[in-house]
């Protein structure tokens, strides 16, 4: 069994299904993150594991053991709360005991163990600082350190980040890989934040209402969503109306794609999703016609919006714009209003059947 | 021209402001301190402490502001935690319900009280510790109130539950520490209550600290205004206290950003 384990968890708030037949399962020493949009139930199932809420049907096991009615100070679990959560009356050094006391650990233990954490995260010099004191990722990162003193099975992770400016939420999620890996410490972090989901996670899992739609590597979801909202949510997408050649493939202008994954009943029009990567444009060149609509420079990369002068099928709609990234290099030639050519480097698409 | 008027204006009531507060203070002070050759004597205070009716009095008030701030800690206390952590959408009615003895007038309070309360309970004076424990609520609420609002209270009970720790040290190590300055503002101001509620204690016909200082009043009028400067002093180095501590807190009990 995996270490960390959903089974069929589901959580009501009023007549409100928050999870619905929740399952996850987390090997050792992974990180997964839950992603989602606010209301999907990814903090519910954070908060069900911790304790902190009772779930309404269903259980949840860690390392073998059920802990569903165990009380939170016995899970042994460590988080880090999406608000400032130390405590203000003691110093950042005795909030990182605060944990170690609560077991009775004897004093040795505790400096050997806070000592260690010190070190590592080079927070030695905040040691006897207030929390007022400390500057908002100094503060989450007491507080890591503080769920880490206690060598908790699990480190649950409520969006810590999202409280912080966009600079030290990169800064702080690398030290949390880093410190995770080092540690070796099963993890679970919860955030709405895509960028912040493909960069630190061994494993995704996009939720939508109570749901987990798809759990896998930041890559695999990228590639290969099997929904078009992991598609849409996870990286930017382009949506192009089009039509079913056969069964299995779409017609994309001049065309004919294969179909990796659709959902819903197929039927005569369809929902193409491609990546802005997918698509390459070039002037004069072989492919389809479109109009430059805007250009935003992104430093190395520039992308680009297109707008095609016919639709992908015959009697579809036209797509609104399609957006393409192309290197800022080959961006300089090009400005609002040329005209340029299209074709795809795409070996399937994600279709959605239109219903 | 005009900044000149308006500045003699503000010294005028300045000056008016000191006059009407602290000119019945001086002539109390003059009048009960003052001795028949014309000097001035400690001598009222010293009758007021020997006289047995006034010091008994005085201890029975503080017995009694002793166990309202004991009633109120063990009641108060957890219905404002509760209102904040566990049910926030009753806090509106329990502010409505603590702001009650505000506008109900104690005479209606006291003949209520007087009526609800059974007899074994109305037999002794310690029955009004009930009547100022919930007199004093609309004070005591805002002070607890606003400590807990002080600080996000749920996340840091939940904070201690995930880092292992039990009731009790969830208690007397996160919660206690962090609401000390409203403890503190609820203790004190209860004690200047009961050092200075003079209706129910009437009404009740209870010989509390106020009822015997105004009888004594009629007897020996220098002792009776001695004793209220007493604790006016006393009331006000009370006040006094509150507000230094919220200063020297205040740094410490926000949690700010920077």
């Amino acid at each position: 069994m995996a270490f960390v384990a959903f089974k069929q968890v589901e959580k009501k708030f009023g007549g409100n299904l928050a999870l619905k037949g929740f399952n996850l399962d987390i090997e050792t020493g992974e990180l997964i993150t839950l992603l989602g949009p606010s209301g999907c139930g990814k903090t519910t199932a954070l908060r069900i594991l911790a304790g902190l809420i009772p779930q309404s049907g269903g259980t949840v096991h860690i390392d073998g053991t059920e802990v569903s009615k165990l009380p939170t100070a016995q899970r042994n679990i460590g988080m880090v709360f999406q608000s400032y959560s130390l405590f203000p009356n003691l110093n950042a050094r005795a909030n990182m005991e605060f944990g170690l006391r609560a077991r009775k650990a004897n004093s040795a233990l505790i400096k050997e163990r806070v000592e260690s954490l010190l070190e590592i995260t080079g927070l030695a010099e905040h040691q006897s600082k207030y929390p007022h004191q400390l500057s908002g990722g100094q503060q989450q990162r007491v507080a890591l350190v503080r769920a880490l003193v206690t060598q908790p099975r699990v480190l649950l992770l409520d969006e810590p980040l999202s409280a912080l400016d966009a600079q030290v939420r990169v800064q702080i999620r690398e030290e949390v890989r880093r410190l995770q890996r080092e540690l070796g410490i099963t993890t679970i972090f919860v955030t709405h934040d895509q960028e912040e989901a493909m960069s630190i996670s061994d494993r995704v899992g996009v939720m939508r209402d109570g749901k987990l739609l798809q759990l896998a590597s930041p890559q695999h979801l990228y590639d290969k969503p099997d929904h078009a909202f992991v598609a849409r949510f996870f990286g930017t997408v382009n949506e192009i109306p089009t039509r079913l050649v056969t069964p299995t493939s779409i017609q994309l202008w001049r065309s004919e794609v294969d179909i990796a994954g659709a959902s819903g009943e197929p039927v005569g029009s369809a929902l193409a999703l491609i990546r802005p990567e997918s698509i390459r444009i070039a002037k004069a060149a072989h492919g389809e016609k479109a109009k430059v609509v805007a250009i935003s420079f992104l430093g190395p990369i520039t992308s680009v919006e297109i707008c095609p002068l016919s639709p992908a099928a015959a009697d579809v709609k036209l797509p609104e714009s399609i957006k393409v990234v192309v290197s800022s290099q080959q961006a300089m030639d090009l400005r609002v209003g040329d005209e340029v050519d299209f074709d795809f480097d795409l070996k399937s698409a994600l279709i959605t059947y239109q219903s | 021209m005009k900044s000149l008027l308006s500045k003699s204006l503000i010294a005028l009531t300045l000056l008016t402001g000191i006059l009407f507060f602290f000119l019945p203070i001086y002539a109390s002070t003059i009048f009960a301190l003052e001795s028949r050759d014309g000097g001035y004597t400690l001598d009222p205070i010293r009758r007021a402490f020997e006289n047995e009716e006034i010091t008994q009095s005085l201890l029975l008030s503080l017995r009694i502001s002793g166990f309202a701030v004991l009633l109120t800690l063990v009641v108060l206390v957890p219905a404002v935690y509760w209102v904040h952590v566990v049910t926030p959408s009753l806090r509106k009615s329990l502010e409505f319900a603590c702001l009650l003895p505000l506008v109900i007038p104690p005479i209606v309070q006291g003949v209520g009280f007087l009526y609800s309360m059974p007899s074994f309970v109305k037999s002794t004076p310690y029955s009004l510790v009930f009547a100022y424990a919930v007199l004093a609520l609309p004070f005591t609420y805002r002070a607890l109130d606003a400590a807990f609002a002080s600080i996000d209270i749920k996340t840091l009970v939940e904070a201690s539950q995930t880092l292992g720790s039990g009731l009790w040290r969830l208690i007397f190590r996160i919660i206690i520490p962090n609401i000390k300055t409203g403890l503190f503002a609820s203790i004190f101001l209860i004690l200047a209550l009961v050092l200075g509620e003079f209706a129910y204690a009437s009404l009740l016909l209870w010989d509390t600290f106020p009822t015997v200082l105004a009888v004594a009043g009629m007897s020996d009028a220098s002792v009776a205004v001695a004793l209220s400067i007493l604790s006016l002093v006393g009331v006000w180095l009370i006040l006094n206290a509150i507000s230094t501590l919220n200063r020297s807190h205040r740094g410490q009990l926000t949690m700010g950003v920077r």
